[in-house]
């Protein structure tokens, strides 16, 4: 069993290590997947190329230090008769080896520090989202789209049923099973998915009605607490349509699990057709949608009030 | 085998001995009692700044 | 353990009291202290342990089997609260207990009767903190950071707010006693820049401790006044700022971390000269490194927070100053390489899980440098990533310095010799199943998975199993270790010698084997040849 999956692994590392160490998009974690992935939005390259680099760094310095250890090892063994020296001291050679790792360390301040700018420059943002955690769901409010602000637009955004009947304590349900197409999504699919354009760029306000989350969707590259009685801002532009999974990433109670997060990116043209429709639908008061997502929020903020009356 | 930390005290350093007498070990005893003292207190003082600091941490930051 | 040298001898003043309750519920003796406090830790060791095997043992496959999620958080939150204030810190304080007034020549700790308070405070705490699991309501399952909001939403709170209160009180007044020993009692000739660099090492650890406990104390009382007063300090409806918690809990947090690797430095640094045969390298900056980790390491805290939203100056300020303590921290990895190099190395026992710490705890670092780099953190914080790279320096770090010492100091304390060979099998297991259980984790993170979920999807349902079987292994690999503990004291027929080791240099070998109750009541002479780090001046 453990030599099978050792083996397995290694295979799998093999085969697997160009693909994933190459410019594969992965929309979605992948099986044996080995590194992180590239992301889809114009940012997303920042951390990527950092954890590459830095892993690189890291990797050689690696082996230049414990190829040195392993060779004295062999070397000044007691057992090849080798007889220990007396000295304690080389003056020349700490300095270099404590300048040297400071030139490294100035080189990767560099590169972070140029994308930790670019990234929290939220000016010139097409479109907003005001994203709010509560345990255990997301909500979502588009504020404004096109320097033109969006009317009750806005839903509750949370696992979705088969994931959820799936994941109870003896469900006798196959996770497995639980797909979108070929996707494999257990618990990381929504009954309603935030629905974003391409190209462009949008700035997401986040938030928290209870307790501290995290929205993470790693094709954007990050992630950012919903803090209650903060606004956090950040922003994304996804360069390609498609379905993006993410999770909550701070733990918030006993769901902390089980509230993912999935972004469609759609073409402009199909964005404006949605958002169309969901406005409509707010628009028409008997609308079953509208009157849903309408209460869903309240009725969360309804459940929160023992919890901050326990805090006061 | 009984006696062995003796041993190991006496065997020291033969010379060493006649700094050991009584007079100077009490000497020694009360400096490292009166450090002792010493060191406690500024530690506690240390301690309860630290304590504090912590509250008036939250106050200045609001 | 046995005392069979001083058992037998009839002076009153200088044997171990007869009595089980007066020898060790009362004792003031740093030996007897030291000892309860290791084998609190390993008992400690085990119940934090059992904790994580059934963490483990949910996560071997997608979907839930074993239990609800709350009651897997309640085990997240206890396996971290009793690995780190029960298993790592009473043990490098056992250690000190015992070592620090050998290695300095002192008679006993400046303060005994509160050594023994400190000891005797913590089976209470653990009882109180341990309770809460078998109480309605369960156990805090907040994580041990203990965030709120969410952490004021568990019923148990006030239990663990009182029993970290206690545990504070018990390392503040271990860390007083350890700093008031070394400061006052070392004995003539033994200048600070002479002392090993274990005792230098333990010397700063417990200034990091008397600075940050008592924030830590303040942090959860203002918890406790929160839920069961009706303060606002960190509840936004009130005008507080749940983000001010997490500054004040990580300005004792991240020299928390440091507080649990520097007594591992230090015992490093001791093993290998031993081993090695060969003074250990550039002993000064040996300790200057431990000094700027020290400092630096008030300086960092907010690296814990940068998915929080801090402005950007502060992220920088934040990464810039957790980038700088690769350096100190890559200088005493390159000395213990120097140490070795040009040496007489044999590889006993303590000397593996020495080299396995060198080479494990730098992947832990180098995890640590790719986190520090705030863009790429935003994808790391929070994710398996994240707990791969704390495993890595706090199992493969503290834990293997932990056991190191143990094996490198037992026939010290027992007088007899443990079982070379499985000793030996017990570290090739600890080795080998330690990285199939957490090098795996660092790709589930890469590849996307939160930490302190109980289930996942099924892409990551690979890694978690091997990781799990790691896991098991590497738990079934620690009662070796207890085996081996049990054999050195009761069973071993081999006797130790009061050298021990060939290469051993210091005080603590100048007496015999097994330490006698009391040692040093005459303060020794120093010869500096005598001490592991050769002759400072050259």
């Amino acid at each position: 069993m453990t030599s099978g999956g050792i083996r397995r692994s290694f295979t799998a590392a093999a085969t697997l290590a160009l693909a994933s160490f190459g410019s594969v998009v992965h929309a979605a974690p992948g099986p044996w997947q080995l590194n992180m992935e590239r992301g889809a939005s114009t940012w997303s390259q920042v951390p990527y190329h950092l954890n590459n680099i830095s892993l690189a760094v890291c990797t050689v310095i690696g082996i230049l230090v414990f190829g040195a250890m392993f060779i004295a090892m062999f070397r000044f063994r007691k057992s090849r008769g080798a007889v220990a020296e007396k000295w304690s001291h080389n003056t020349m050679v700490e300095v270099v080896w404590t300048t040297i790792p400071v030139i490294i360390l100035v080189v990767l301040a560099y590169l972070a520090t140029g994308g930790l700018t670019s990234w929290a420059d939220t000016t010139g943002s097409q479109m907003t989202v005001k994203v709010t955690g509560f345990q255990w769901k997301w909500r979502y409010d588009y504020v404004d789209y096109m320097g033109k602000s969006i009317d009750k637009v806005s839903f509750m955004s949370k696992l979705d049923s088969q994931s959820n009947q799936t994941r109870q304590l003896d469900s006798g349900m196959d996770p497995y099973a639980v797909k979108v197409g070929d996707e494999s999504t257990y618990l990381l699919d929504v009954d309603k998915p935030l629905v974003v354009p391409v190209d462009t760029k949008i700035r997401f306000v986040i938030t928290s009605g209870d307790v501290i989350h995290s929205w993470w969707v790693p094709a954007t590259g990050w992630k950012i607490d919903a803090i209650p009685g903060i606004i956090n801002a950040a922003w994304a532009n996804f360069q390609t349509p498609g379905t993006y999974r993410g999770q909550c990433a701070e733990l918030c109670g006993q769901d902390h699990g089980f509230m993912p997060i999935v972004v469609v990116v759609k073409s402009k043209a199909d964005f404006a057709t949605w958002l169309a429709g969901q406005e409509a639908q707010s628009a028409a008061p008997a609308a079953p949608a509208g009157a849903s997502t309408a209460a869903a929020p309240q009725s969360a903020q309804v459940a929160t009030v023992p919890v901050s009356g326990k805090q006061g | 085998m009984t006696t062995n930390w003796h041993m190991v005290t006496s065997t020291t350093d033969v010379a060493e001995t006649d700094h050991m007498t009584q007079p100077k070990m009490d000497q020694t005893t009360e400096e490292r009692r009166k450090g002792v003292r010493r060191t406690v207190t500024i530690l506690v003082l240390i301690v309860a700044a630290f304590f504090l600091v912590s509250f008036v941490q939250i106050v200045l930051m609001k | 353990m046995s005392y069979a040298a001083t058992h037998d001898q009839h002076d009153d003043h200088h044997g171990a009291p007869k009595g089980f309750f007066q020898r060790w519920c009362m004792s003031t003796n740093h030996k007897d202290i030291g000892t309860l406090y290791l084998i609190f830790a390993l008992t400690m060791f085990f119940i934090g342990g059992s904790f994580a095997m059934l963490i483990r043992a949910e996560l071997f496959k997608p979907g839930l089997q074993l239990m609800q999620p709350y009651f897997f958080n309640q085990l997240t939150t206890m396996h971290a609260l009793v690995m780190i204030f029960g298993a790592i810190m009473p043990a490098f304080v056992g250690l000190g207990n015992w070592m620090i007034p050998l290695m300095v020549g002192a008679p006993d700790m400046a303060l005994p009767r509160m050594n023994n308070l400190s000891f005797w405070i913590l089976p209470f705490a653990f009882v109180l903190l341990l309770s809460t699991l078998f109480l309605p309501g369960g156990g805090p399952a907040g994580g041990w950071t203990m965030y709120p909001p969410l952490s004021l939403q568990s019923d148990s709170l006030a239990y663990v707010v009182f029993a970290v209160h206690l545990m504070g009180i018990s390392s503040i007044m271990g860390a007083i006693n350890i700093i008031a020993t070394i400061l006052n009692m070392r004995a003539p000739g033994m200048d600070l820049l002479k002392m090993p660099v274990f005792v230098w090492s333990w010397l700063i650890t417990a200034f990091l401790l008397i600075a940050v406990m008592p924030v830590l104390a303040g942090a959860v009382t203002m918890l406790l006044t929160d839920k069961y007063f009706g303060t606002n300090f960190f509840n936004p409806g009130g005008g507080g700022d749940p983000v001010l918690y997490q500054h004040i809990f990580w300005f004792f947090g991240h020299p928390e971390v440091y507080i649990m690797i520097l007594p591992a430095f230090g015992i490093i640094s001791e093993i290998v000269p031993t081993f090695a045969r060969k003074p250990i390298f550039g002993y000064k900056a040996m300790v200057f490194a431990i000094a700027c980790i020290a400092f630096l390491s008030f300086i960092v805290w907010a690296h814990h927070m940068f998915a929080v939203g801090l402005p950007l100056g502060a992220e920088i300020f934040f990464m810039y100053a957790t980038m700088l303590i690769s350096v100190p921290t890559g200088v005493k990895v390159f000395n213990w390489v120097a140490t070795m190099w040009g040496g007489s190395m044999t590889f006993e026992t303590p000397m593996l899980f020495a080299i396995a710490f060198i080479i494990l705890f730098t992947i832990g670092g180098f995890s640590g440098l790719m986190l520090a780099l705030v863009p790429a953190d935003f994808q790391y914080h929070d994710t398996y990533f994240v707990v791969a790279h704390f495993h890595y320096v706090l199992v493969t770090g503290a834990l293997f310095a932990i056991i190191a010492a143990a094996y490198y100091w037992m026939p010290k304390w027992t007088g007899n010799m443990y079982n070379e060979f499985w000793g030996k099998v017990h570290f090739w297991n600890s080795v080998i199943w330690v990285n199939v259980l957490f090098f795996p984790q660092h790709f589930l993170g890469l590849a996307g998975m939160p930490r302190r979920i109980p289930d996942y999807n099924v892409a990551f349902a690979n890694f978690n199993m091997i990781s799990s079987i790691g896991g098991f292994l590497f738990g079934a690999s620690q009662l070796i270790f207890l085996g081996v503990l049990i054999h050195c004291a009761f069973f071993s027929k081999k006797k130790a010698t009061d050298r021990v080791w060939e290469g051993a240099k210091g005080l603590e070998w100048t007496v015999p084997s097994p330490a006698p109750h009391h040692t040093f009541e005459m303060p020794p002479v120093i010869h500096d040849d005598e001490l592991a780090h050769g002759h400072v001046n050259d």
